[in-house]
């Protein structure tokens, strides 16, 4: 299980679950910036990485190794008011050719710590308000997710990557908690596994970071839950975790708190790394 | 950036609503305490008591005009969209959060119409792939390269080291070792090829 490389003919499915409610204007550490333009700002840097991997040669154009979601939940900057809202361009779901073919602008990159030169491409805009809709974030982005897991049974699973700083406030939603909702999403397989749920937990606080934790001992509220419905870690990414020198257990789970941007840019890479991809 | 929907207050409190009771509520107070007063003090005591009075009903007054709008009136936030507002519960404290919000409803974009996706079955194990297959130019018969490729050497020394370029509709050789040239046209036969041992030249 969870051997599958990630080719042209078996793509991969990545979907970010972006917490834009209020409470992300908070300051992120020591970043000068609020929660809200770290998150933003990692998921454009991953994005990027993808795109990178995805183009065989330099400045080359990406090939189709990964489909990409971005789920925004809380303020809903196109549709207004609140609720749920993809922010690639309206779509659900991208192919990443055209996640590389149009992003919104392309910035100059000021942080030494650049994926890929000092121009960073801007797909996400950091925007917060209301509250955290969460679970009607798992149940939007689910639909989607089942329906790309029916149409490609033998990829790697889809992984789905949860970026928020709170509470859920919708929960429960339809009749079914978080945990609920949750387990519906990672119950979403392929013959390869079961969807993957990691959990990046920010924090405007200043506390140790734990990445890839065992436990949910000494998280504050709400880790414990969130570190409750984060899957466990698949060996082929302990591996990878390991292979860059990462300290890690067996039976670590795909979760972070309070990440600073390079951790959690360290953590998105791991998360989304199976193997190199096939040419294919 | 953020894209938030404030929707306004609905409705203003109905003028002659305040100003009958500002002045109920200072000719009460009047009554009750300041007949016997003088008029300077009389005076003030009921222009305070009126603005009070409309303070007070103002704010008695607000939960019963700031109803909900009517479905088919046109709304004024950007992000209205005609749903029916409702206040949100305060988040952090901070006055500039607290704003009317847009219910939990139907996502823009890209929404499920109808959910219990978790309640279908697992999906079929062999769904095709065509969406993502790539297309794939033909695979070359090698059978033809075979065909068309020849190997060439000089002529006159057998040499492999050659100079080519198109010449017309030939080809025009040079060999590198001895400096024959020569040309040969597609389709006519390759000029007899002598190739003397070196040994024996050499004996």
């Amino acid at each position: 299980m969870y051997e599958q490389t990630f080719s042209r003919t078996n793509p991969g499915c990545i979907v970010f679950l972006l917490d834009r409610s209020d409470s992300m204007k908070q300051p992120w550490q020591s970043s000068g910036g609020t929660l809200a333009e770290g998150a933003a700002r990692a998921v454009n840097k991953i994005l990027l990485d993808l795109c990178v991997k995805s183009a065989k040669e330099v400045g080359g154009r990406a090939r189709h190794y990964f489909d990409v979601g971005v789920f925004g939940y809380g303020a809903c900057p196109v549709g207004g008011g609140e609720g749920v809202e993809p922010a690639l361009a309206g779509q659900p779901i991208v192919p990443i050719p055209q996640v590389f073919d149009n992003p919104l602008r392309v910035e100059a990159e000021q942080s030494v710590d650049a994926v890929a030169g000092s121009r960073l491409p801007v797909w996400i805009e950091p925007v917060f308000g209301y509250r955290t809709p969460m679970c009607q974030a798992i149940a939007t982005a689910g639909e989607h997710v089942y329906g790309w897991a029916a149409s490609h049974p033998d990829s790697f699973p889809p992984i789905v990557i949860n970026i928020t700083d709170g509470m859920v406030t919708d929960s429960p939603f339809d009749g079914a908690d978080l945990a609920e909702w949750a387990a519906r999403l990672t119950s979403i397989e392929t013959r390869h596994g079961r969807t993957l749920l990691f959990n990046i937990f920010l924090s405007p606080t200043v506390a140790p970071e734990a990445l890839f934790p065992v436990t949910a001992a000494d998280l504050p509220e709400p880790g414990p839950e969130l570190f409750a419905i984060s899957s466990t870690l698949p060996a082929s990414m302990v591996a990878n975790a390991r292979g860059a020198r990462v300290e890690i257990a067996d039976g670590a789970r795909g979760f972070v708190f309070n990440a600073g941007l390079a951790t959690l840019v360290w953590f998105l890479e791991i998360g989304t790394r199976v193997a190199d991809v096939r040419d294919r | 950036m953020t894209g938030r929907a404030v929707t306004g207050r609905a409705e203003r409190i109905p003028l002659p609503l305040l100003a009958a009771s500002a002045l109920v509520a200072a000719g009460f107070g009047w009554a009750l305490l300041f007949r016997d007063r003088p008029f300077e003090t009389t005076l003030a005591v009921v222009l305070g008591s009126a603005a009070v009075g409309a303070l007070l009903a103002a704010l008695l007054g607000q939960p019963l005009t700031d109803r909900p709008r009517p479905p088919d009136r046109p709304s004024s936030g950007p992000g209205a969209g005609g749903a029916k507002p409702q206040t949100a519960p305060p988040q952090t404290g901070q006055p500039e959060t607290a704003q009317l919000v847009l219910p939990v409803g139907q996502p823009a974009g890209g929404a499920p119409s109808t959910g219990q996706w978790w309640n279908r079955e697992a999906p079929p194990p062999a769904a095709p792939t065509t969406a993502t297959a790539p297309t794939r130019p033909a695979p070359r018969d090698l059978g033809e390269l075979r065909d068309s490729a020849r190997v060439v050497q000089c002529p006159r020394c057998g040499a492999f080291r050659l100079d080519v370029r198109h010449a017309g509709a030939g080809y025009a050789f040079r060999c590198r070792a001895d400096g024959h040239e020569w040309t040969w046209l597609p389709g006519t036969t390759w000029p007899v090829v002598v190739v003397a041992s070196r040994r024996r030249n050499t004996r």
